[in-house]
């Protein structure tokens, strides 16, 4: 019903020269292209673009549609990929004089992005979140968008991980309260 | 969001190399892994392929026909990045357009809120342009955390990155 727009993935909506990012072509058509792909989502039920999926349901990370592979895959905290990658780094450290130059550029961004976006730094405290978490029935993907995130109040919970409430778990306001609080307990004694 | 993926790659061993026995074969084929690991950079399904944490099982080898190569199959666990649609994430701004500004987010080099996401916020020119919220007095600018939610990723097969279209729409979003 309706027609389903395609986007194949070969760039026709991006500027290939992503070096040039001060050029005037990149400044003006990128954004405009951007809004039109949000616009066309908006204009009626008919005329459905699909950016990602081109499966049957559209992907949705705050209903939890991500894909059957994505809520079986054991997600990781941001805290726990800077233990890991640390931990790599100084492997490197230690076999040579250089590591920067023997990591690709994703690792390093990665690195960078963790260390600075990591609510607990102890290994301990890594632990008990991920145990304490692990209590609750979450899907992995909920798990980390919370231990990410650190919300203070259900409100905010709600807000960022919207499908803890739905799917019948019985996740009522005082069991994420309870869980809330015991994650900042676990910062105050880190 | 990070994964932690189990693969099955199939890594190719050259004739050459072969005359070596036990750990060092072993040793090659973890380097072969890597080395494709790293050349592989992305894919659209796993997100940007950041780094191998165990090797699992290392498969009996079967000879190539014509090359003499010997091809192992090899079973390893390594942790990827990617976005979803309707992911809550935070990113850190690195340039300010008139019509939106540009985050970056884990490997992510291109995250853009539009300003017709952020109707709060009023573009200022000055030498140091940002975003402006009148009431709040909040400022969006180089270097500021924002927690935003994604609206639509597209993954570009040439060059393997991935690039995003995030909102501040909705509760508890905004500069950190």
């Amino acid at each position: 019903m309706g027609g389903v727009l395609n986007y194949s993935g070969t760039g026709e909506l991006f500027n290939d020269d992503s070096r040039s990012s001060s050029s005037s072509f990149f400044n003006r058509v990128l954004p405009l292209l951007f809004l039109l792909s949000i616009y066309a989502t908006r204009i009626g039920s008919r005329l459905k673009l699909s950016v990602n999926m081109s499966g049957e349901e559209e992907e949705n990370a705050a209903e939890l549609k991500i894909g059957d592979e994505f809520l079986k895959a054991k997600c990781l905290m941001n805290c726990e990929v800077s233990l890991i990658l640390e931990h790599k780094y100084e492997q490197l450290q230690q076999m040579s004089e250089d590591p920067m130059n023997q990591v690709s550029q994703v690792f390093e961004k990665s690195l960078q992005y963790v260390k600075r976006f990591s609510r607990y730094k102890n290994p301990d405290a890594v632990r008990q979140v991920r145990e304490l978490l692990s209590r609750y029935q979450l899907a992995e993907f909920e798990l980390c968008v919370l231990g990410n995130l650190c919300p203070e109040t259900v409100e905010e919970a709600i807000a960022m991980v919207p499908s803890i409430k739905s799917r019948g778990r019985g996740h009522d306001d005082e069991a994420i309260e309870k869980m809330l609080n015991d994650m900042s307990l676990i910062k105050k004694f880190e | 969001m990070f994964l932690k993926v189990q693969l099955n790659w199939n890594v190719v061993i050259p004739a050459e190399n072969l005359d070596i026995k036990g750990l060092m074969l072993q040793k090659a084929i973890l380097v072969r892994l890597l080395d494709d690991f790293s050349a592989k950079k992305a894919t659209k399904d796993l997100g940007y392929l950041l780094a191998v944490t165990t090797l699992d099982k290392i498969g009996e080898g079967k000879v190539r026909e014509h090359s003499g190569d010997v091809l192992f199959p090899v079973n390893f666990t390594c942790l990827s990045f990617k976005i979803f649609r309707g992911e809550v994430v935070e990113g850190v701004v690195h340039k300010i357009l008139k019509h939106g500004v540009f985050m970056r987010c884990g490997p992510i080099e291109n995250l853009y809120l539009s300003n017709q996401k952020m109707t709060d916020y009023q573009y200022q020119i000055a030498e140091n342009p940002c975003f402006l919220n009148e009431k709040t007095g909040s400022r969006i600018e180089k270097d500021v955390t924002l927690r935003c939610i994604v609206i639509g990723v597209k993954y570009m097969e040439a060059q393997k990155e991935f690039q995003a279209v995030v909102g501040l729409e909705g509760h508890h979003l905004g500069p950190i």
